[in-house]
Parts: structure tokens; C-alpha cells; sequence
């Protein structure tokens, strides 16, 4: 599956869910992912999605995640699927979040089985299933 | 009726270390057609001095090695269990049957603490595109 870049970014269409309480987000359709190597975990996004999941109401974990400036900032997380639709793919993990998230960020533990080429040549993002 | 050719036997050295005399031999049979490609890309590469074709399979083998190196690696599934306090209340392979099962059992899945065989990484690194400001 290809997708262009979009304003020179990676954007992958997600659809996030929380499998304990059946909630999904967006409720229908897909949602725009930023696909971030600088970024360890499995997803981030913003304390309104982490909340219109319900992943509040489950008992958090609570991680460190250290900014590029080298301090630290407190992650409150818990576990959730993500879906790529287009790759019938899915894949669980821990989708955390903190105040200062402003977009769903898809990091390197969310791309494990994930065969992705960024194709800067045709400005292309190519994925697929491993 | 004419025999087929048998295959060349290549005495092929490999370089261990610096030293000469602990060099590693390897004989091969090949078939004609890869032999005389081998031979070809050998003397293109390296000329046709002594030596020449060990070389080629010494970065041919080298090549093969790195590659196989860097095949999809098998990970080991993940699996799931919801714990109280320490005892653990359920396990399954999937989050999703994680959530079916608790379901069938009746218990709330906010009571129950959900972990991964994963371990929760000490510190996750952020990148760029978040910052402290909110």
C-alpha cells in the first residue's frame, strides 16, 4: 500500500480501539497517523482521543519519556489495538499520552511487523505486512 | 553416448585473519555455467591474477551472510494476562481475548490491572514532534 507525503510528513490512516470497554476512535473511517522514527513507543495521541477511547478508565501504566532536549516528561499509558485497514493489519500495544500531544503519532514499536519504505524520490510511503 | 561433464571442483581459500598460513579451504562443486560465470565476474572484478576467485566467493559468501542477517526476524507473540494485585485472573494471546474472556467471567476490565509478557520500556524516547509546552 502507498500513501504520498502529505506537507513533507509520514500520515498512515489508523483506526485506534479499545477492545475492554468496545470503543473506537475515530467511531467510523480512519484517522491520520504521523509515523515518527524518533519515537521508541507504540502510539501517542493527544489526552481527547486517550479519553473518547476510554483508556482512562483502565488502570494506567506509567512510563518516562524523555524529549529531545534530554528532559524527561511523566507518559500515562494503557493497552490498545491499532488497525491499518487498507494492510489488514492489527496490532496491539501500549498507547500513551501526556498534555503536550497534539496528533497520533505511530512510533518504531508500532511498526514492528510492518515492512515500510519511505520513497523520497516518488515522495511515496510504501507499506506492507511482514 | 556422451557423459555429462562432472562438476569443477574449486579449492576455495578464506581469509581468517592476517595470517597466511591459517588460511581456511573450502572445495566446492559447481556446475559448468555457474563456474564460468563465477570465473567471469571473478576476472572482471579482480583481474586475472592468483588469487582472483577466492575472493570473489570470499565477498560473495560475505554478501549471502549479511543477508540472511537481515531477514524478518521471528518475534515471539505477545501474551496477555489480567492481574489482581499479583494473582492472575486471566491470560490470553490477544488483547482482544483478553477483553472476551474477562467478559464471560463477569469482571469489570477497569478492576483488573492488563499487562503484556512485553516488558513497558524504563524510558521511551519522544522524538521531535513532542515537546514539554502545552
Amino acid at each position: 500500500m502507498t500513501w504520498s507525503f502529505a506537507d513533507e510528513t509520514l500520515l498512515v490512516p489508523v483506526e485506534l480501539s479499545n477492545p475492554f470497554l468496545d470503543t473506537h476512535y475515530p467511531p467510523d473511517g480512519s484517522v491520520m497517523a504521523v509515523l515518527d522514527t524518533g519515537f521508541t513507543g507504540f502510539l501517542l495521541v493527544p489526552n481527547r482521543i486517550f479519553s473518547e477511547l476510554r483508556l482512562n478508565e483502565l488502570k494506567p501504566i506509567v512510563t518516562t519519556g524523555q524529549l529531545a532536549d534530554g528532559t524527561s516528561i511523566q507518559l500515562r499509558g494503557a493497552y490498545g489495538s491499532l488497525r491499518i485497514s487498507q494492510l489488514d493489519f492489527m496490532y496491539e500495544g501500549l498507547i500513551e499520552t501526556t498534555s503536550s500531544i497534539r496528533e497520533i503519532i505511530l512510533g518504531i514499536r508500532g511498526m514492528k511487523r510492518l515492512r515500510t519504505l519511505v520513497d523520497g524520490c516518488r515522495r511515496l510511503l510504501v507499506m506492507e505486512t511482514c | 553416448m556422451r557423459r555429462a561433464r562432472e562438476p569443477t571442483h574449486l579449492n576455495i581459500y578464506l581469509r581468517p585473519e592476517a595470517s597466511r598460513a591459517l588460511l581456511g579451504v573450502i572445495t566446492l562443486k559447481l556446475d559448468d555455467v555457474l563456474e564460468r560465470k563465477l570465473r567471469e565476474r571473478a576476472a572482471h572484478l579482480y583481474g586475472l591474477a592468483r588469487g582472483s576467485l577466492s575472493k570473489a566467493v570470499e565477498d560473495a559468501l560475505a554478501m549471502w551472510l549479511q543477508a540472511s542477517a537481515s531477514q524478518t526476524q521471528k518475534t515471539v507473540p505477545a501474551r496477555w494476562v489480567a492481574l489482581r494485585g499479583r494473582r492472575t485472573i486471566l491470560e490470553a494471546s490477544s488483547l482482544e481475548e483478553l477483553a472476551k474472556g474477562l467478559k464471560k467471567v463477569g469482571i469489570d476490565p477497569r478492576d483488573v490491572e492488563i499487562r503484556s509478557s512485553e516488558p513497558v520500556p524504563v524510558v521511551e524516547k519522544l522524538g521531535l514532534r513532542v515537546t514539554r509546552s502545552t
